[in-house]
């Protein structure tokens, strides 16, 4: 049996992969269990990770790679999705089975069937308010971006306008080339239709590279934030098309803003 | 934790929401370093990104297990990645013991330019690392470059397990303190 001390100086080693055994499920247990000075240590131990990392040179992952992993996602999501729905269906089936019942206890089990729906009812609500709450936070951080690279000495503006199935839709790219990034403002699109997604590209040396998918709010406007584009001047070209759900790693879809 | 990690975390909780675009950001965000390392890991570039596939589809399924008082998020990402990585390497090296006397040569490396980048960027480290005493240095490098775990480390350098646990956790008190500077820096 180790001491907390033990446990606390394994951490790093723990970060890094390098134990094994008996040791590693002690610490394991550990955390699982709640430790608040592990919890710090590690923390800072996975800092200390991401520091070596930046000492090895990224390497760009494949479209192949990442058109593969957001399909896989794609069919989890809609596996899950169907799994909640033979779960409802199994509470609808439960509680008819009580019903038929029909026995003294029929009143008591309604009201905990209601108490349990209430509840339900009630976590979805919170987990929704959460989202919603994070959405606003990362809508915050988004503007906020958006109005420096708007600002930024130097940056470009790019005109897209709107093509054949959207003819008054109208798009505007700002690019700080000091910062490589860019943001995009669209008007005037229709919602895209379900499974479908709008998918913004930049083309640059003839290739066309993803700068992210989104859909539009009621007013039909959307604000795109691109973390990374290359430099400025090799940009030729900005699009947008409608593409599958989750984006794909070339267009493939119809064009409805260019410029 | 500073703007770009609030930014993860707030979309690590979106994807535990079912949210694809999130998820579609945090890959872009981290895929390339989390592939530079398997890729050093498993000097093997196919190899390197079905395990960066595989990561992070763990990472979609266990989006509601992050905690971000216990690991930032690429951290977060790293480990799982790093471990899947090692696992591969713990079987690889059960089918042939070989590896471990006649270690694959750089040059046998498909990417060998990326390959020499990624020597010049581990002089970064090297500098970060050079106030260590040589053995603390050794098992740091033989842990994060090559996979190996305590009882693998404690085999190869011939040291006593015990010597070999005491190395790393002092070894890697001290290259936090070492480090420090390259903690502000831009993320790649």
């Amino acid at each position: 049996m180790s001491t907390h001390g033990d446990l606390l100086d394994r951490i790093p080693a723990y970060a890094l992969g390098a134990l094994d055994g008996e040791e590693l499920r002690e610490l394991e247990t550990h955390l699982d269990a709640g430790c608040a000075e592990c919890d710090a240590e590690l923390l800072a131990a996975t800092a200390d990770l991401e520091r070596l990392a930046e000492t090895v040179e990224p390497v760009e992952p494949s479209e192949v790679t990442r058109g593969r992993l957001l399909r896989q996602v794609g069919e989890e999501r809609a596996r899950v999705g169907r799994r909640g729905f033979w779960r409802a269906a199994a509470t609808v089936a439960a509680l008819g089975l009580i019903a038929l019942a029909g026995s003294q206890h029929f009143a008591l089990r309604g009201q905990l069937a209601q108490l349990q729906a209430d509840r339900e009812a009630t976590s979805l609500r919170l987990a929704q308010v959460r989202e919603e709450l994070d959405a606003a936070r990362a809508e915050v951080r988004s503007l906020r971006l958006a109005a420096s690279i708007v600002g930024s000495p130097g940056r470009r503006t790019v005109r897209l306008a709107g093509l054949d199935p959207a003819p008054e839709a109208a798009g505007q790219t700002f690019v700080d080339p000091a910062g490589g990034r860019a943001v995009f403002y669209a008007s005037n699109l229709a919602p895209a239709e379900p499974g479908t997604t709008y998918q913004l590209w930049f083309i640059a040396d003839g290739r066309p590279v993803s700068a992210g998918i989104f859909d539009v709010d009621e007013e039909g406007s959307a604000v795109v934030l691109v973390e990374k584009t290359v430099p400025a001047d090799s940009i030729d070209l900005w699009a947008v098309t409608i593409e599958p759900a989750g984006g794909v790693p070339q267009p493939t879809g119809a064009m409805v803003l260019k410029g | 934790m500073d703007p770009d990690q609030l930014y993860d975390v707030q979309l690590i909780g979106r994807i535990e929401a079912g949210d694809q675009g999130a998820f579609a950001q945090l890959f872009d965000r981290h895929g390339a370093v989390v592939l530079g390392v398997l890729t050093r890991l498993l000097r093997r570039r196919e190899e390197a990104e079905e395990v960066l596939q595989e990561a992070f589809l763990q990472a979609w399924e266990q989006a509601g297990r992050y905690r971000p008082r216990r690991a930032t998020p690429r951290g977060w990402l790293l480990m799982m990645a790093r471990a899947r990585a090692i696992d591969r390497l713990r079987s690889r090296e059960a089918r042939t013991r070989r590896e471990r006397e006649y270690p694959a040569p750089a040059a046998a490396d498909p990417d060998a330019p990326a390959a020499l980048e990624a020597a010049e960027r581990e002089s970064t480290v090297r500098q970060a690392l050079g106030s260590l005493p040589d053995e603390q240095r050794r098992c740091i490098e033989l842990a994060f470059y090559e996979g190996l775990t305590h009882t693998g480390i404690a085999e190869r350098l011939e040291e006593p397990l015990g010597t070999v646990k005491s190395r790393i956790a002092l070894g890697m008190r001290k290259l936090r303190q070492n480090l420090a500077p390259l903690h502000g820096r831009a993320r790649a």
